[in-house]
Parts: structure tokens; sequence; C-alpha cells
């Protein structure tokens, strides 16, 4: 039981990763973005690209970081994914929802016009790397045992200590940097920060890089702790909302504590469930969240 | 040549216009008080002022500019700042937060400037970490002016800067007025408290179903015995 709490701690800290950016996404833009979890996808493909292609042939590549499964290539390889999905969440968003807020479209056609921008990127990833799974490193990695019979692999390790970084980072940004609080002043109000000279589009273009570079790092932690599916991040939505509903659904806090407490309920559950149904640990949790507390945890009463 | 004048504007939302040919002028240092019945576009025009809604006709010129049409984010830059009439605040910002917001075209001297409006409103000096959305709301409206006083504006657009307070803060709200107008910024303010505006103003404009009715100087308009009938209750 305790070694399956831990994992439910790793495997929140991937979910906080993301469900933070949708979270802070839904703060500025009011809409649920379902091309979230395939954003994960592409930043793991993207991360494998280099790993696997790109930075071999400049002679990086091959050695490993001390107990870890993988190099120091990965972490350059981490970098130029968040870099990456920054730069086509931007790009996306130029290319989509910019079009569709300077019609004053509604907001249920910005979610719908989200998921089809999901279908296009997995079927980038398709086209790009087939279907077949893909494996950062096929090293096998000894576990440390640990007290209370907790077996523990320096990847996961790893894992934890990223995201806690990322989500001070965030926590940091919000509260300290001109833009960080710029975004949470339009998350309050946008005609508001408008009139006080906040240019709101330079604001969006900042959620979306920070979602999408979170989601990047999401989606290579999901690659280095099992393997990379296409499909990956899209059955991942379910945990990412879970988690976004339960902590209230536009507060970053929440959605960290949110994930952490839907990431051991999921692990917890394998105890006396097959892990098959982890996704309907998570869809039901969600379900309960909206029928008993629908701000979620930590969400502002309406 | 006037600080803001607005000549034969219309406007309104979505091709029906609500202001027909207004036209007002203020000048460096007024204070000018917008009264008139419930549509008869007083907010339109503040909203309409300051690029949130576009003129269909007429022109509207800051100091001899014409800046009707332009964005509020570029309007800003010009010297004019604008309190909405609700939801005026950043509510889970602190005071400093929603403070340094207003000035958030700026980049130095933010600090020095936030001091200054706690010495113009000394009630926010000891609560500059307390979020806005805890606070009472005349505090909150204390919050709203001075947010839009950061950039050290030449003129301030106030929409019913006493709607929603209780009555003994709405004297006090008009004294801030006062103080505000004290340190040289003009101001329009747009009211349904006429009596208590119309007071404090150097002159005033009545608006009735987008079109200008009356104009005069503030005491003038008070004792003016249609004014007092149809817009100052008796």
């Amino acid at each position: 039981m305790a070694e399956l709490f831990v994992y439910g701690i790793i495997l929140g800290s991937i979910i906080s990763l993301g469900a933070i950016g949708i979270t802070l996404l839904y703060g500025i833009l009011r809409f649920g973005n379902f091309a979230h979890g395939d954003y994960m996808t592409l930043g793991g493909y993207i991360a494998y690209l280099m790993v696997s292609v790109a930075l071999p042939r400049t002679g990086l590549g091959g050695s490993r970081l001390g107990p870890l499964s993988f190099g120091f290539d990965m972490l350059i390889a981490i970098l130029v994914a968040i870099l990456g999905m920054a730069a086509i969440a931007i790009l996306a968003d130029w290319l989509v929802y910019k079009r569709l807020r300077e019609r004053g479209s509604a907001l249920i056609l910005m979610a719908m016009a989200s998921l089809g921008v999901a279908i296009i990127v997995q079927s980038i990833v398709y086209l790009g790397w087939g279907s077949a799974p893909k494996f950062y490193s096929t090293a096998i990695q000894r576990a440390w045992l640990l007290p209370l019979g907790i077996k523990l692999k320096a990847d996961q390790v790893f894992t934890f200590t990223v995201a806690i970084l990322l989500v001070a980072g965030v926590h940091l940004f919000l509260k300290r940097t001109r833009m960080g609080k710029a975004m949470r002043a339009t998350a309050d109000n946008m005609q508001l920060a408008r009139v006080t000279g906040i240019d709101t589009e330079r604001v969006i273009a900042w959620t979306w890089a920070i979602g999408a570079g979170l989601a990047a790092v999401a989606g290579v932690l999901m690659g280095i702790e099992a393997q990379l599916m296409p499909v990956m991040g899209w059955t991942f939505l379910i945990p990412l909302f879970a988690a976004t509903i339960l902590g209230g659904i536009g507060n970053p806090y929440g959605a960290f504590l949110g994930a952490m407490i839907v990431g051991i309920c999921q692990q917890m559950s394998t105890a006396w469930l097959s892990p098959a149904y982890k996704p309907a640990i998570a869809f039901i949790m969600m379900i309960i969240v909206l029928l008993v507390r629908p701000r979620g945890l930590l969400g502002r009463s309406a | 040549m006037s600080l803001l004048a607005v000549e034969g504007v219309f406007s309104g939302y979505g091709g029906l216009d609500i202001l027909r040919g207004v036209s007002i002028r203020v000048e460096e240092g007024e204070i000018v008080t917008i009264i008139g019945p419930n549509g008869a576009g007083k907010s339109t025009l503040m909203k309409t002022v300051f690029g949130i809604l576009r003129p269909s006709q007429g022109s509207i010129r800051l100091k001899g500019e014409e800046i009707g049409g332009r964005k509020p984010h570029e309007i800003v830059r010009k010297g004019i700042s604008y309190v909405p009439q609700s939801e005026n605040v950043f509510p889970s910002l602190t005071v400093e937060e929603n403070l340094a917001m207003g000035a958030f075209i700026r980049r130095d001297g933010v600090r020095g400037r936030i001091e200054e409006m706690f010495g113009l409103f000394p009630d926010l000096a000891g609560r500059s970490k307390e979020v806005v959305g805890r606070l009472s709301g005349g505090q909150r409206q204390m919050v709203a002016f001075a947010r839009a006083l950061m950039l050290d504006p030449e003129l301030i657009l106030l929409d019913e800067p006493s709607a929603g307070l209780a009555p003994v803060l709405v004297s006090n709200v008009f004294k801030k007025i006062m103080d505000i107008n004290g340190t040289g910024v003009a101001v329009v303010m747009v009211e349904q408290n006429a009596r208590e505006a119309l007071r404090v103003s150097h002159r005033g404009y009545v608006l009735a179903t987008g079109e200008n009715r009356l104009e005069g100087p503030g005491p003038e308009l008070l004792a003016d015995e249609q004014v007092g009938r149809l817009y100052l209750g008796g």
C-alpha cells in the first residue's frame, strides 16, 4: 500500500503539469482545452526526435546521468520540447482561437475547435512516428528498495523533482513577475485588464506558452515512466480534467492538489481493481465532485 | 483647445445607436458631471470615449488629437483613465498588485507612485498586502480610483462612482473626487446621485435619449427648475 501511495504521488506529479496548464488556460480563455493531452503527446515525441535522431548526430547522447535511465541529452531534449510546444501552441492560437475570439464566437465553439486541434496533433504524431510504442531508453534500471517495501527508481525521483520545481516556478511566475500578475489580473477580469492598458493578447500568448510547455514536460515524463504512444495524451484527458475540476477550475494551486489526489486514488485503486479501471476511477471522482462540490476544493464561489 | 472635445458622436451596440449626436467638452482641471435618466446613454458615452465602443459618427479629440475608434490600451497611454461602474478592481489580487496593474504600461517609478497613492488614500496604506476581494465596497472603490490614477492621467472618467455604496460612504467618495481634482486631474463622471455630483462640479451636462438636453455650471443646473423636476427628484 505504501508503495502504491508513492507511485500515486509520481503519477500525480505528471497529472499536475498537465492540469495546471488546463486550469491557467481556462482562467484566461474560459474554455477547456481538449487538445491539452495531445500537446503532452507531441511534446514527448519531440523529445524522442531529439534523443533518437537529432542529438546523436551532434555527438551528444548515449551517456547516462548517474542512476537515471537517460543522459544529459534528455535534458536538452526536454528544453527543446518545451520551446517547441510553446511555439506550436501560440501558432495554433493564432491560426484557430484568435480568429474565433475576434469574431466573438461562443466559448463552446472554442472548445470544439480544440477538439479539432487535438485530432490534428494526434494525426501528426501517427504520421510522423507510427502507432507502435517508442522508448527513450531500453536500458534496464534497478530500483532502490526503501523501507515499507517501497521500490523506487531514480527516474521516478527525477519525475517528482522536475514536477515540483516546475510547479514552484509557476507559483513564483504568477506571484512575482509583471507578466504573471497581469495573467492573474486578466483571469480576474479581461475587460478591466484591457482598460488598464494590459495587452491581453500577449497575456494569452504567454498562457499558451506556459500551458503547452508544462504539457510537453508531462509528456516526456510519461515517456520516461513507461513508453510513448500516439494516444497516451488523449486517454490522459480524463485524469487531467478530473484533477482540474477537483481542485477548482481556474485555480493552479487547486490543480496541483487535485492532481495529487487523483494520482494517489488511481494508483491505490489497483490494490483492489485491475489497472485497466484507472481512468474510470478518475472519471468517477470527477462526477462526484461535480455533484457534491462543483466549484472544486479551492474554487471560488460563484 | 479643450482637454477633451466630443462632437456629434453617434455610438451604441451592434449597429443600434444609443448616442445620437452627443457633444461635450472638458477643460483642463475641471470636474464635469453628466446626468440624465436611465438609458440616456451616459455609460455609453464613457465607453465610447475610452474606446470600448466605436463611434459610428462624430469626433473625439484629446488635446486636439483624434482618438475616436482607438483601442483602450492605446487610449490609456494618452493620459486618460477609466473606472467602470462595476467590477472595477481585480478581486484576487492584493491592493498593491491592483495598483501595480494600473501602471502596467510603465516599467519604472511604479513603487513611488504606489506610495503617493497611499498618501492620497490613507485607508489603503495599511492594507497593501490584502486581497481586494475581501475589502469593503467603499475600500474597493478607493482601490479602483487609485488604480486609475497610477499613470498620472490628465483626465479620469468615472462611471457612477457612488453606485452601490452605503449613503454614509457616498459623501466620502465625492470628497475623494475633489481631492483627486485638487491634484490637477480633470474628472468626468456619470452619476445617479445628481445633486451631490453637481454640487462638486464645475459644469454639468444633462443627456436624454442619446442627445444633449441642457448644460451649464454645476450650481446653475442645480438651481434650474426643469432639471430639479426631471432629474433631481423634486
